[in-house]
């Protein structure tokens, strides 16, 4: 069967949620990285499955809500539920980039203005 | 001989004078009795024709009144001394008996089929007004969940989301009543869905619910063909409305699946109350479609629920059966979907896990942009970023790319090296709780 297109909003977002409607833990944003930890996928539903799903890598929130083409907010409501029960973590930044490239990075930006 | 001769003819002429005499009385006699019967027939003639007017005038005057009341009178009128107790007078009786048992045999059957020609004008006018009535609630309904549903990507906040949730709960619980008495009076369901999986049928069944939270959702990656979406929707909120109203608030409803050779039956458990053998009887006569509902004869708070999946489910040939104590002692519905309503989602539905993005960011790969291969939208904006980086990377002179190369390392870096893409979620159309608890009915 050919690739079927998805109507983004046909599960409303208090589905998703659960009736949820504010993130369990403060401090989460769109930018804060989230990463998969290994944990058995026992007992999570369908949102929180959807979202491990394309959690291998580090992601930033806003990236999961854009790939599954949910509301930030439920992006937010989800990723701290699986903060709570363990399926994600927050990883350490990986080792700072030496401040001469950063120096560099922003040298080159200006160049481009 | 001569004396003789004149006695013997005296004798003769006396004898036919006494004869003529005789006749004579004989016949006035005869003449006079029929003067007098004459008389007697003119007189009841008369009084006949006098009955007869009397019977016109006064006795159908005494029925056509009584046709106003609901007991059936009889033709009363005079009748002339003479005619009392006459067969003639017998016979009207009869006829005027005859008479107003025809006229309410007549009025009574005009009664009813009055009754119906009215009755089926008003149903006829009810169901269109209720039509576009309720036609026009689904269209403002669908702007307004649109409406909602953009405004939950572009504002942020708990606040905002909280707000807008609620309304939308709201709305869609609107659309959901609205949509119902479309289907009853005749309607289409006037919203249309792409094909989608059962996981989000069940998902858009269940936010059109009050008790939302209450459902364990169900998920499964066959899917239904986009002119059935409407249709299960409909009936599966229908159903886990049902299921959680008539159920403790702290339990909740479970929907699983079986799949068959001839289709997939959806099985929606409640651990509520059991219907009784009465009002068992009653849904599966209205599932049955033997018994309707009739919009003129609607209580103020009808149950439009089962009537509602009777004629979707007949329209579009599913099976929608009640059972009652299921494993939790609660009743049990399913709904078959016969195989050609289903369709196999593509895999596409879902992201991959992670794009290999870092690894090959050559953006304009002509599989993903040009040929409509299924690049779902919400990606196209990352796309569209790389793209518009690219062509700057390219276009701008001083830019150094040993620095963007760096940028891009560190950025890599920081995010790590990304894991092999692996199925974790490979096993979605297991329900969590089904793990544990078979299906056992």
């Amino acid at each position: 069967m050919s690739a079927l297109r998805r109507d983004p909003d046909m599960v409303r977002a208090y589905v998703r949620t659960r009736g949820h409607s504010s993130p369990s833990r403060d401090g989460l944003t769109l930018t804060t990285l989230v990463r998969a930890a290994d944990r058995p996928l026992h007992g999570l539903d369908v949102e929180a499955r959807r979202v491990l799903r394309i959690c291998n890598g580090p992601i930033v929130i806003a990236e999961i809500a854009s790939l599954l083409d949910l509301p930030p907010t439920v992006a937010l409501i989800v990723v701290s539920g699986l903060l709570d029960t363990g399926h994600l973590n927050t990883p350490a930044p990986a080792e700072q980039p030496d401040i001469s490239v950063i120096e560099e990075v922003l040298n080159g930006l200006r160049a481009l203005v | 001989m001569r004396h003789e001769t004149a006695v013997v003819a005296s004798v003769g002429l006396a004898a036919v004078l006494v004869v003529a005499l005789g006749l004579a009385a004989y016949f006035a006699w005869l003449s006079a009795k029929h003067r007098a019967q004459a008389v007697h027939w003119q007189e009841t003639a008369v009084a006949q024709d006098l009955a007869l007017v009397a019977l016109l005038s006064q006795g159908l005057e005494t029925v056509a009144a009584s046709l106003q009341s609901t007991e059936p009178a009889s033709a009363v009128f005079e009748v002339p001394d003479c005619l009392a107790g006459s067969d003639f007078v017998e016979n009207l009786r009869i006829l005027g008996e005859e008479y107003v048992a025809d006229l309410h045999r007549v009025q009574g059957a005009t009664a009813v089929s009055t009754r119906q020609q009215v009755e089926a004008e008003a149903r006829e006018s009810a169901k269109a007004a209720v039509k576009a009535f309720a036609t026009a609630m689904v269209s403002t309904g669908i702007n307004v969940s649109s409406e909602v549903a953009q405004a939950l990507r572009r504002h942020h906040g708990s606040a905002v989301f909280a707000t807008l949730t609620k309304i939308d709960h709201g709305v869609q619980q609107m659309l959901h009543q609205a949509q119902s008495y479309v289907v009853l009076a005749g309607g289409l369901l006037g919203q249309r869905w792409p094909a989608s999986t059962l996981t989000d049928v069940v998902g858009a069944a269940q936010g059109a619910i009050p008790d939302y939270a209450r459902v364990h959702p169900y998920a499964s990656d066959r899917a239904v063909i986009a002119r059935m979406v409407g249709p299960v929707k409909l009936i599966l909120s229908h159903l886990l409305d049902n299921a959680a109203r008539y159920s403790p608030p702290q339990t909740h409803v479970e929907v699983s699946a079986q799949h068959g050779h001839h289709g997939i039956t959806l099985l929606i458990d409640d651990a509520g109350k059991r219907m009784s053998e009465e009002e068992l009887k009653r849904a599966r006569r209205i599932l049955d479609g033997r018994q309707g509902v009739d919009i003129l004869t609607m209580e103020a708070h009808p149950r439009v629920g089962f009537p509602v999946i009777a004629l979707l489910a007949r329209r579009y040939g599913m099976k929608v059966v009640l059972t009652d104590s299921n494993r939790y002692g609660g009743m049990c519905a399913s709904v078959f979907l016969p195989e050609d309503l289903l369709t196999t989602a593509a895999a596409e539905l879902e992201p991959a896990p992670r794009p290999a993005r870092v690894a090959a960011p050559a953006p304009s790969s002509p599989a993903l942009t040009e040929n409509g291969l299924p690049t779902r939208t919400s990606r196209q904006p990352v796309h569209a970023q790389q793209q518009a980086s690219a062509g700057r990377r390219t276009s701008t002179e001083p830019a150094r790319p040993a620095v963007i190369g760096a940028w891009q390392q560190a950025n890599r870096q920081a995010r790590g090296t990304a894991a092999p893409p692996q199925d974790r979620a490979g096993d979605t159309d297991v329900h969590p709780d089904q793990e544990e608890r078979p299906l056992d009915s």
